[in-house]
């Protein structure tokens, strides 16, 4: 998708983060008008507080958290993004971070200052395994509790049957297609 | 009242399988529980454009134990399986399953980790209605081609809602 | 513990026909007040965004009716917005119209049935056949467009599936002439009705702040008195030429939100008259080769047409590299497609922004302190759709 410059308001945003976290945001893009600025995991927790309490910022929703599994890159294998709108001024920007770990994926939960990503957070876990620290309650949100595996991860067979019913709790874990 | 005129105080002769059957079939009490999508076509049928009351089945019924046909509309997640399971166990003896639409009788476009591939893996259906979803006049004609069904069976003969006679 | 500090837990669902699907709630009970509202998901889980990335673009269309199946033309939207936005593809002023016109019905449709399980549950049980005698008239617009009931897949990538029927003016018409009186039939019913006053003032109280924290969105937004819509804020689809207005609430209850979806209905149907009426002539498909199917005329005659429509149908078409977030407004809330591509004829990853399923969020803040009868009220006036939660 082809990059387009960024408008004043955008640039001060990109500004006030940069001057604040410093080596902490590592670029920024825009694709058509929408603005994703790149940070390291570590200061997702402050950068949340920023985002939420600074005058210069003011983002008043946390919309939502998407996790991408990337399990071709090997330096990067799950993206966070984080999607806040400002009501006032119409003014939305994705913070993308990314967790290299594959194992024992892991970040700072900002459920403390958006109680919003309360289930964002959780779904995420469920969907992915990324799990998120500091905050109570982390469950499954969405499958089944026994469930083996993390769904939305790409080495997760899309159709695969869970051994849970009379009629296959005898057979092994198959796939049908 | 009609019925008392034209048969005054006299016998009638009929099988003990007919005049069951045919309470049975006149009497159907759907079980009141939606899934997904074909949940809202089967209220449709239930208000008032379709009027199921015409065909003696406007008693929904928001407990298992009072009802006696199941009405599957929608997708089976593999979640909620133990639970339509057990609502159907809870139901009592005679009763009727219908598989409304094409996820809950096949898993339809869904081929995924997530959906039961067709509810009849564990209950048994008696009547399979194709569409995603079917119309309620599809929904309709499937109740009646399940009363056709009923006044065909034998109170002594085989019944897949009894443990002992399923395969 | 003593008996008198006893707490009871009680299971509401997944069965119960009052939480408007499967949605499991796990209540605390001191007595008849509630102290929490534990809500279990999942029982409607359809795996739609894994699903989404085994299928090319076009056929991605189909899954997003049936994850809010009330409103499946907002889905529809969402969906070939963003694919479109990623194409950088610009359609005809006809689309954009027919597309305004018919997301508009769609937020008539859910509306409707909002409000007739709504008052089902509340207890006014006659409102459900009224309204669902109503949508019938709806749902001959859906099937004169797209020859389905419910699930119309109407909209594509760069158009729509078919030009819209010669006859669709005269059904619009009687929708526009006879929908506000029945709709004044309701209030007539409902909004001076002492049980249904009693029943929702005050009932659910969300303020505005705390309705911001938890991200929700849409209806239950509004009625806290944010003046939020995103056809307004970020329009879409050419919203930007339509005159309507926001309704907002005051007080953050129940009430308030009856009143707001009340008044969007009317805003709807004001918004679907200035659509009928301005409904340009032109193509009903973008001139994109490659991308949007050719017109079946020119299949049928044309070689190069018919190449592509083989194409298109077969291999699919490709997505350029890159994430794009779109956002609109649908009968919920904000309603998002996060699409990511990685340059090939199938999303890399689908997200959904499900209105649903974060307004839901709200339910534990705003049942605690009320009863039980309250908790009721309170997950139909969220309005959620179950299918759009679990997806």
């Amino acid at each position: 998708m082809k990059q387009t410059a960024l408008t004043p308001k955008e640039e001060a945003l990109v500004g006030a983060l940069r001057e604040q976290f410093g080596d902490g945001i590592t670029g920024h893009d825009k694709v058509a008008d929408q603005l994703s600025i790149f940070v390291k995991t570590d200061i997702i927790f402050d950068l949340a507080e920023f985002m939420k309490e600074d005058p210069r910022t003011g983002f008043d929703l946390l919309a939502d958290i998407c996790g991408v599994d990337w399990i071709r890159c090997p330096d990067m294998r799950f993206e966070l993004v984080y999607n806040f709108y400002k009501i006032d001024g119409d003014f939305r920007v994705l913070i993308r971070t990314t967790i290299p770990d594959a194992d024992t994926p892991a970040i700072r939960s900002i459920q403390p200052v958006y109680p919003g990503a309360d289930w964002l957070e959780r779904e995420v876990y469920d969907m992915l395994g990324v799990v998120f620290e500091g905050r109570p309650d982390l469950r499954r949100i969405i499958t089944p509790e026994d469930l083996d595996g993390w769904p939305h991860r790409k080495d997760f067979p899309l159709t695969y049957e869970a051994p849970h019913f009379s009629h296959n709790k005898d057979l092994p874990p198959e796939i049908i297609k | 009242m009609g019925l008392e005129e034209k048969i005054p105080d006299s016998v009638i002769l009929t099988t003990v399988d007919y005049i069951v059957n045919w309470s049975r079939k006149s009497s159907l009490w759907p079980f009141g529980f939606g899934l997904a999508c074909c949940a809202i076509e089967m209220i449709s049928t239930f208000a008032s454009h379709f009027d199921l009351a015409r065909f003696g089945m406007e008693v929904t019924r928001p407990s298992p134990r009072q009802a006696d046909l199941m009405i599957v509309s929608g997708r089976v997640s593999n979640k909620m399986a133990p639970v339509v399971k057990r609502l159907y166990d809870q139901m009592p003896n005679p009763k009727w399953v219908i598989s409304m639409g094409a996820c809950a009788s096949c898993g339809g476009i869904f081929n995924n980790y997530a959906i039961l591939q067709g509810v009849d893996r564990i209950i048994p259906v008696d009547i399979y209605i194709p569409g995603c979803p079917p119309r309620p006049e599809q929904l309709i004609d499937g109740i009646v081609r399940l009363q056709k069904k009923i006044e065909n069976e034998s109170i002594k003969g085989p019944r897949p809602d009894r443990e002992s006679d399923r395969p | 513990m003593s008996p008198a500090t006893r707490t009871m837990t009680l299971n509401l669902g997944p069965q119960h026909p009052a939480t408007h699907g499967v949605l499991r709630v796990v209540l605390e009970l001191d007595g008849e007040t509630v102290l929490r509202a534990t809500p279990h998901l999942g029982y409607l889980h359809t795996g739609i965004e894994k699903t989404a990335e085994d299928k090319l673009y076009y056929k991605v269309i189909p899954m997003t009716d049936r994850m809010d199946y009330l409103a499946p033309m907002s889905n529809n939207l969402g969906y070939v917005l963003t694919v479109e936005k990623m194409l950088g593809i610009e359609v005809p002023e006809k689309v954009k119209f027919a597309r305004v016109l018919l997301t508009e019905l769609t937020r008539l449709n859910s509306h409707l049935v909002w409000l007739g399980t709504h008052a089902l549950d509340i207890g006014a049980m006659s409102m459900v056949l009224y309204a669902f005698r109503e949508r019938e008239m709806l749902l001959d617009v859906y099937e004169a467009v797209s020859g389905q009931r419910m699930m119309s897949t109407y909209f594509r990538v760069g158009g729509l599936a078919d030009d819209l029927p010669p006859d669709l003016d005269g059904k619009i018409k009687k929708i526009l002439t006879v929908l506000p009186q029945k709709m004044k039939e309701y209030e007539d019913l409902l909004s001076n009705n002492r049980i249904w006053i009693k029943r929702l003032t005050g009932v659910g109280k969300l303020t505005a702040q705390q309705a911001l924290d938890l991200s929700v969105t849409g209806p239950l937004l509004r009625s806290t008195g944010v003046k939020f819509d995103l056809r307004k804020a970020h329009p879409y689809s050419g919203y930007e030429k339509f005159d309507f207005d926001i309704p907002i609430g005051v007080n953050g209850d129940c009430y308030d939100r009856y009143l707001v979806r009340m008044e969007e209905m009317r805003q709807s149907l004001k918004i679907m008259k200035q659509a009928m009426e301005g409904m340009p002539e032109g193509p009903y498909r973008a001139d994109v080769p490659g991308v949007v199917p050719p017109p079946k005329p020119d299949v049928l005659t044309k070689m190069e047409a018919l190449i592509f429509h083989f194409k298109i149908y077969t291999e699919g078409f490709k997505v350029p590299a890159g994430s794009y977030y779109q956002a609109i407004e649908s009968p919920k809330g904000e309603l998002g497609y996060y699409i990511v591509s990685d340059g090939g004829t199938k999303p890399y990853r689908m997200r959904v922004r499900p209105p649903s399923f974060i307004n839901l969020q709200a339910l534990n803040p705003m049942v605690i302190g009320g009863l039980v009868a309250d908790v009721i009220a309170c997950i139909g006036s969220i309005d959620i759709v179950l299918g759009e939660v679990d997806r």
